[in-house]
């Protein structure tokens, strides 16, 4: 199991840049949404029309970014590896309901679990998630790679990311 | 009265136990065929009940029944997988052996009457590493544009089913209707154990590549397995 921490573009202000909806909760974000020259080029994983279904039937809010009747494509990569969706957590989420992220992170891993029923030796799965800082300037992102078992580990890796920004 | 799930369970496991005796590499074959012949009778069998099932709304008892059905095609695709070798046919053989491992997967996944299958599933992958060479596996990179669900027909990702997941009896998949190739790659774990090279060239001689007969030129553009990579089905698990 490996878990990299590191620096992500402020992401209000890049959804700003792209014409996109702010996301002021949690949101999905396109693989390619730092470096996407237009709207027209960002790209999620295919995973994410199933997560956010999942996110749907157990109440978890989700701000889209595309605007209404816009639509983001997906690319399917057909390695065998669960690769998530990019989720995105404001800080407002982090400071005010945080247990919404040990839900979510929940609710993934019990898709992921289901989805290697079995498939003997193979279980490895790919999650980003971009933590919102307090000051709201720019963000941090917890890549993760490993087995479905290390998955419940973000939510205090994103806990200890959010408050050691707000102490500097 | 008997829960009917269990009533079926039983007479589903006098079968399965009737058949498994044969299904080992060293059983004759034509016992081996006429397990194939049982099993297909079970799995009508396992259609029927979960019909009715289906007809009463029993989404519970649906699901189980394609559980059941899973575990006989399973236990099918095995036998053919040894009547594959027998018959001197390794390619065909592969294709029965992923299918196998594939259906029980599936039976795994449909409803917990099928949970007892680890051990068996751990036999079908030993059977892949010991009786195969590792075969050089492609993958492909595509953009979706258009997909729906298999239950419903609406976008995928717009209605509550989840592709893997099994609703009254059938299991969610996502039929990609519509998308555009980025690129293919060689991978060593593919999703899909289909799609893999089937002859190689070396100094102008094309070799099957589990068996290394010699393949003529003509033989290799017109296999039925449709060139040198088969092609990804385009419903996804």
């Amino acid at each position: 199991m490996a878990f990299t921490v590191s620096g992500y573009c402020n992401v209000a202000a890049r959804a700003r840049t792209l014409g996109l909806n702010v996301p002021n909760g949690i949101a999905f974000l396109p693989r390619n949404f730092v470096e996407a020259k237009g709207p027209g080029e960002l790209l999620h994983e295919s995973s994410v029309q199933t997560v956010r279904s999942l996110f749907r039937q157990n109440a978890i809010p989700e701000t889209r970014l595309e605007l209404e009747g816009q639509k983001i494509l997906c690319i399917q990569e057909n390695e065998f590896a669960l690769v998530l969706p990019t989720l995105f957590v404001s800080s407002l989420i982090l400071s005010q309901n945080p247990h919404l992220l040990s839900i979510a992170l929940n609710i993934i891993a019990n898709y992921a679990t289901h989805f290697f029923k079995g498939i003997p030796g193979r279980s490895r799965v790919v999650l980003d998630v971009v933590v919102e800082e307090k000051s709201k300037r720019s963000s941090k992102k917890i890549h993760y790679e490993g087995e479905v078992g290390g998955l419940k580990e973000i939510r205090d890796i994103a806990g200890k990311v959010f408050t050691d920004e707000g102490s500097n | 009265m008997k829960d009917p799930i269990e009533s079926f369970r039983g007479h589903f496991n006098d079968v399965i136990e009737e058949v498994q005796r044969f299904a080992f590499f060293v059983r004759a074959k034509e016992f081996q065929e006429a397990s194939i012949e049982t099993l297909e009778k079970l799995l009508g069998e396992c259609t029927e009940a979960k019909e009715k099932a289906i007809a009463q709304n029993a989404e519970g008892e649906a699901n189980a029944y394609l559980a059941f059905e899973f575990m006989a095609k399973a236990m099918t695709e095995e036998f053919r997988f040894y009547l594959g070798l027998k018959a001197d046919d390794p390619d065909a053989a592969w294709d029965h052996l992923i299918n196998a491992q594939s259906y029980a997967a599936s039976a795994m996944q449909s409803h917990a009457v099928a949970s007892h299958l680890e051990e068996c599933i751990q036999k079908l992958h030993a059977l892949e590493r010991v009786l195969f060479p590792q075969p050089i596996f492609f993958s492909s990179g595509f953009i979706v544009r258009e997909s729906e669900c298999s239950i419903c027909g609406a976008e995928y990702g717009e209605c509550d089913h989840i592709k893997g997941r099994p609703y009254m009896g059938k299991m969610c998949a996502r039929i990609v209707k519509e998308a555009e190739l980025r690129e293919a790659s060689i991978v060593s774990d593919p999703a899909n154990k289909h799609c893999r090279a089937l002859h190689y060239t070396d100094k102008g001689i094309t070799r099957n590549v589990f068996s290394q007969r010699i393949v003529s030129r003509a033989d290799a553009q017109h296999t039925p397995r449709g060139g040198v990579v088969k092609a990804e089905p385009k419903e996804e698990r």
